[in-house]
């Protein structure tokens, strides 16, 4: 029995192809994470692979990331079907190794994954974000709660042996068997619920259409599900996934791509200008406005520059357009110039501020937490303010960046953390090296209040908010303090600022 | 911790096409964390018809962290350190990515010798030299590969242990071994018509 099993072992892993291998392991993709440039690797390799101190490059690449993607479903259970061996082998070897590491990667078995599909299919827009989040968490606790890492591993052992006494059975049959049980209900874009053509996979997890979930007029691409925006950028086709659709439904997918063509060929024309809303070749001037938003950065050489290159592209009688276009691009740069500051940094999770290291080392810039991650957005390192759980006592913690901890979204973590709503979160600050350098020479900073809150600024606990107070009560404030250093440490609660100079009193 | 999963199967497929890349990947001692690899000079280059061994040493963290990797062959080029073996190229340093692999890597030092970077150099008076007199730079490396990469030095020093045993001075042995490519017969030869 053992050297039949063994045999099977390596059939199946010789049977693999390299497209579904990951680029780590080398082994066969298990819980797959797919990055933003549309390549794919298991989770735990990209977790270890990312870098703890500054935005990390795609493994394969080198396409900078700064968030840690959330498993791919859609491909994990595609995997599981089409290599039920190798992939029980994984499963065995995986969690052999959590329970060395001590910490667990996303549990979902095949039931699960189809259901929460199922629910998450259900646009439900109409229902308050926080119940939906509720839901989420509560089916989470239940799937997780097999947490001390016996039961995976009993699990698999039992599914192995399943599986192995199917394929004594059929043996012969077994791949065809495995590649039929795969439908094309198994490949659907959940926006057009039709074979996914080009697909791109979101930072969420969430597979679709690059024409469905990519709107050429807004900048971000946010998932319809889990309303999560997808950081960094487009997402690129996942290839590999492409590919594999091309070969399993050649002529379906042949189809949807030829319509896919004629769909995007239409909407050209449907995009209008955006400065006199002709409708008349709109490619051409859809060009010029997109190189001057590229090259418009309030050099005014450069905006003469700019006007001459139009000039030369343009007809004359588009000239209208021209002074349209220059009058716009002045307005959009003070308002931009004026905003960016303030908002974006906001914004947090969505757009990460470029980490500059020579900012950080004299910590002008934003505070950079090492070896900490978000576990709503992925955001790895964070950069800005760092919520750590207080009640969560998994050794890897539950850390959220700021924009993720004020919007509403409690999620389980991605380690399968029992994170719950009520539990608390405290404000960590970040180590700096000017925070170490000031330490040592603390007499230096007498009578500097706002320093020494910097630097003695100690882990504060904060109550967990009610929803509706984040945009009302706390941006106004904040937005001010931000212009200051202050706002590193400053809390939405008005006390601290009195604790922070009674503890610089103190010292 | 080493993968060492990982590290069977990059043996598993790197000895599968030796035939091909002639590069090819050994055990050192009994642990797969010690290993060496041996590349082909490249054709066409100063190191051509030379085999090269490269000592290869996996830290705990690999393949998230790149190999140690030196040559354990004597080679004259502006990126090797031609005392230590020391190889000054980026993705054994900070441009090391976990997808690639010891045959990768091999193959990215094989390159490395048919393209010099004198501009970055591991040895500066190899990179002068390459530098200012183009020609002695390849006659230099000609002349190590012939030396060093051709015969193993352990069989060169057998040899010369053999004449020496003869009764021949070991200077003028090493010295007419050198002149006659390492040919035993042709150097006793010579030896004994002196």
């Amino acid at each position: 029995m053992e050297n039949g099993h063994e045999d099977h072992e390596e059939i199946q892993i010789e049977e693999i192809p390299d497209e579904f291998q990951c680029c780590v392991c080398l082994e066969l993709l298990y819980k797959p994470v797919v990055l933003g440039c549309g390549h794919i690797a298991c989770f735990w390799c990209i977790y270890k692979a990312m870098n703890t101190w500054r935005e990390s490059n795609c493994p394969i690449c080198r396409h900078p990331y700064h968030h840690f993607p959330s498993l791919c479903r859609l491909m994990h259970s595609l995997l599981l079907k089409l290599y039920p061996l190798a992939s029980a082998r994984r499963v065995k070897q995986v969690a052999e190794e959590e329970k060395e590491v001590g910490s667990c990667s996303p549990e979902f078995d095949d039931d699960f994954s189809e259901s929460r599909c199922k629910t998450d299919l259900v646009p439900d827009t109409a229902s308050p974000h926080s119940v939906s989040s509720q839901k989420c968490g509560s089916a989470g606790e239940g799937d997780h709660s097999s947490i001390d890492a016996d039961v995976p591993a009993t699990l698999s052992s039992e599914i192995n042996k399943d599986t192995i006494s199917k394929n004594l059975n059929f043996a012969d049959e077994h791949t065809s068997a495995s590649e039929k049980q795969v439908l094309m209900t198994d490949l659907l874009c959940g926006i057009c619920e039709l074979l996914l053509c080009k697909p791109v996979v979101l930072n969420c997890g969430h597979v679709y259409c690059e024409n469905c979930v990519i709107n050429p007029s807004n900048k971000l691409c946010r998932c319809p599900v889990c309303q999560l925006e997808h950081p960094n950028g487009y997402p690129s086709i996942c290839l590999i996934l492409e590919h594999y659709l091309e070969e399993q439904f050649p002529e379906l997918y042949a189809e949807r791509k030829r319509a896919s063509m004629e769909r995007s060929d239409c909407q050209i024309p449907s995009k209008r200008c955006a400065l006199c809303y002709n409708g008349d070749s709109p490619s051409q001037r859809f060009i010029v406005i997109s190189v001057a938003k590229e090259f418009c950065d309030g050099v005014w050489w450069r905006e003469i520059l700019l006007l001459l290159v139009v000039l030369v592209f343009l007809e004359i009688r588009t000239v209208r357009h021209i002074a349209l276009i220059q009058l716009s691009l002045a307005f959009y740069h003070k308002i931009i110039s004026g905003m960016t500051g303030n908002r974006h940094e906001a914004a947090g999770c969505k757009s990460v501020p470029g980490f500059d290291l020579s900012a950080w080392l004299t910590s002008g810039g934003p505070q950079v937490h090492s070896e900490a991650g978000c576990d709503y957005c992925g955001m790895c390192p964070i950069v800005g303010e760092r919520y750590k759980c207080k009640d969560c006592t998994e050794k890897i913690g539950f850390d959220l960046c700021e924009g993720c901890y004020k919007s509403s979204s409690k999620l389980p973590g991605r380690f399968n953390q029992q994170h719950t709503p009520e539990h608390q979160f405290e404000l960590i600050q970040a180590l700096q090296v000017r925070n170490v350098v000031l330490r040592l020479q603390p007499e230096r900073l007498e009578g500097d209040d706002s320093d020494f809150q910097l630097e003695y600024g100690e882990p504060r606990s904060l109550e967990p908010r009610p929803l509706e107070e984040d945009s009302s009560e706390t941006n106004s404030p904040r937005d001010d303090l931000r212009d200051g250093q202050v706002g590193n440490i400053s809390s939405s609660s008005t006390g601290d600022d009195d604790g922070g100079r009674e503890s610089a009193d103190r010292d | 911790m080493v993968d060492l999963a990982r590290v069977q199967k990059e043996l598993h497929e790197c000895n599968r096409d030796v035939q091909v890349s002639g590069i090819n990947v050994t055990l050192k001692g009994d642990s797969l964390t010690h290993l060496i690899g041996t590349i082909p000079g490249p054709v066409g280059t100063p190191y051509e018809g030379g085999t090269f061994k490269i000592d290869i040493t996996l830290t705990d963290g690999y393949p998230f962290e790149p190999p140690k990797m030196k040559f354990a062959t004597k080679v004259w080029h502006p990126n090797i350190s031609s005392q230590s073996g020391a190889i000054c190229l980026d993705i054994l340093k900070d441009q090391w990515s976990p997808a690639l692999t010891l045959k990768t890597a091999l193959l990215s030092i094989q390159a490395l010798l048919s393209a010099p970077e004198p501009d970055d150099p591991q040895d500066a008076v190899v990179a002068q030299q390459y530098l200012r007199d183009h020609q002695t730079f390849v006659g230099t490396a000609r002349y190590w590969t012939e030396t060093f990469a051709k015969t193993s030095t352990l069989a060169a020093d057998e040899k010369i242990q053999k004449l020496v045993e003869m009764g021949f001075p070991e200077a003028q042995v090493r010295s007419t071994l050198e002149a006659n490519g390492w040919d035993e017969n042709m150097a006793l030869e010579k030896l004994l018509s002196s």
